[in-house]
């Protein structure tokens, strides 16, 4: 009976993993900073094209569940019964999955067109123009033809849009290492930037105008290069309790446990459970005052302040 | 002959009668429930907050139980080290957003046992099925909130062996407010909140991405009672 039961664990545990759009990245950090006077060169592994999806969750995936019958004639009937259901019960999770996924992809329908304009050489233009806050470190762009020598910035991009299009919210998975010591990456991580757009534009007009969608998509993207390089030059906190944060996607309120890696009027820096960055627009305080800063975190029943980026 | 059947058929049709009570529908707070009722003191209540566990409901004969506890063994260690952010806090903070709206409280701070309450039999639209006058007694109340949360964790669905689901963080419950002299619902939300993992949630030992899961239900839950009022 337990030789069974071990086997039956054993099957179930082995089922194949469900499919996932979202960047998995293992957080590494340095002691070391990188020397002041260097220069990082951007690079976007992969297609020209930028990856844009639609955003979604899984909260409503898999079934209530319920007692089955297995036909028990002897234990290898029982056994493969239980091996059976089991494969395609995971068999229908994951292409319950992908089909949510689908079905969340038709909010981008409307910005096709805009979303083609985005090339990852906009991405790392954008950044290197932006470049760097307080001088020192210097960013320039990646060319596989020249003899470049030092630190590389490498990401891969990926956007998704809310399904109420409030929000653009982009997730890097960033590392940095140096050029002869391409296996051994320096830092490493996965931060996400999460935009609001302005309440009072629609946003089809908004993203399509000009554009927009591509100056958002840049601005997004050299915040993320920032942030990732700030917290390698251990330059963003690192310590306190874990706590849960409170931001806004669209009309709803929407949680993040982590500890604050970073805060002003207009942003929080959190640094999830999993060590990843993650940067939302702040809740205004409800005692702030026109001219005042506000500082964010958890306060309810307040409209979202219009964040730049 | 054909008595015999109809009898039979009606005895069948009056025991599934029986059986199927009508689940209490919500009930949306009147905009002028305060305005309407000035001298009110409402007492704010809750059931005793459970400690979060790991839910494999579906699971049922005792082996299927003992193969999903075993595949589930590291994430109910981890569950282990969950903590419910101070849940029970939350009567005081509906104490507070009630005196703001100038409506009298008082918070009661033994728990709520249901299972000990005595009935209340009416056929009054929205009558409670419980008898809530015992507070009135014992605290000067009129009105009674109620928060009742019955599952805190992590929840799994299983079919006998085999999980129908990935984990979840889940939150769920009711919370209600009570007319004690009319017996009847001034507002009810049943609550019933499942988290995914945002990504893979098979990250041993720690799981970051369900533990996340579980206090974005939690946080939401509450966030869900408190913003009513």
């Amino acid at each position: 009976m337990k030789k069974l039961a071990v086997i039956i664990v054993a099957a179930i545990c082995a089922s194949c993993a469900a499919p996932d759009n979202r960047a998995r990245i293992e957080h590494l950090t340095n002691k070391d900073i990188i020397p002041n006077d260097s220069t990082l060169l951007v690079k976007i592994a992969g297609d020209k094209q930028v990856k844009f999806l639609g955003y979604t969750d899984f909260d409503d995936a898999g079934s209530k569940g319920g007692q089955i019958m297995y036909p028990g004639g002897n234990a290898g009937v029982f056994l493969v019964s239980v091996l059976t259901h089991s494969a395609t019960v995971s068999s229908i999770k994951n292409s319950e999955k992908q089909h949510l996924q689908d079905k969340a992809d038709e909010v981008l329908l409307p910005y096709r067109s805009s979303i083609n304009e985005i090339t990852t050489d906009k991405l790392i233009d954008g950044s290197v123009k932006a470049g760097l806050p307080n001088g020192g470190l210097q960013l320039t762009y990646f060319e596989q033809e020249k003899q470049q020598s030092g630190w590389i910035v490498e990401s891969s991009p990926v956007f998704f849009i809310t399904q109420d299009q409030s929000n653009i919210i982009l997730q890097n998975p960033v590392i940095i290492y140096e050029k002869e010591n391409s296996a051994k990456p320096y830092y490493r991580n996965l931060v996400e930037i999460v935009f609001q757009l302005p309440a009072d534009q629609k946003a089809t007009s908004y993203l399509n105008a000009d554009g927009q969608l591509t100056r958002i998509s840049s601005s997004l993207f050299s915040s993320s290069l920032k942030l990732s390089i700030q917290d390698a030059q251990h330059q963003l906190m690192q310590d306190g309790a874990d706590k849960t944060f409170s931001y806004y996607l669209g009309k709803e309120k929407v949680f993040e446990r982590g500890k604050i890696a970073q805060v002003d009027c207009e942003r929080l820096t959190i640094r999830t459970l999993h060590g990843w960055l993650k940067s939302v627009p702040a809740l205004a305080d409800s005692s702030n005052e026109p001219g005042n800063c506000a500082t964010a975190v958890n306060t309810a029943n307040e409209q979202p302040a219009p964040n730049k980026i | 002959m054909k008595t015999q059947i109809q009898a039979v058929l009606a005895l069948i049709a009056l025991m599934l009668g029986g059986c199927a009570a009508t689940p209490q529908a919500p009930v949306e707070l009147s905009a002028n429930m305060w305005e309407n009722n000035k001298d009110a003191t409402v007492g704010i209540v809750m059931t005793a907050v459970p400690k979060p566990d790991l839910y494999l409901p579906g699971a049922n004969c005792l082996l299927c139980v003992a193969v999903a506890s075993a595949a589930n063994s590291s994430l109910d260690k981890q569950v282990d080290t969950f903590n419910d952010e101070n849940l029970a806090d939350i009567k005081n903070e509906l104490a507070k957003r009630l005196n703001q709206k100038n409506v009298k409280t008082v918070v009661i701070i033994d728990p709520l046992k249901i299972d000990s309450m005595p009935k209340h039999k009416s056929d009054a639209p929205n009558a409670t099925p419980l008898d809530f006058a015992q507070f009135a007694k014992s605290h000067g109340v009129t009105h009674l909130l109620v928060v009742d949360i019955r599952l805190l964790g992590i929840q799994r669905t299983y079919a006998s062996y085999v999980p129908t689901s990935d984990p979840k963080g889940v939150f769920t419950g009711t919370s209600y407010l009570v007319d004690i002299k009319s017996g009847t619902y001034q507002w009810y939300m049943p609550i019933e909140i499942y988290k995914s993992a945002d990504g893979q949630w098979d990250e041993a030992p720690a799981f970051p991405a369900l533990t996340n899961a579980y206090y974005q239900a939690l946080a939401t839950g509450k966030d869900q009672i408190v913003s009513k009022f």
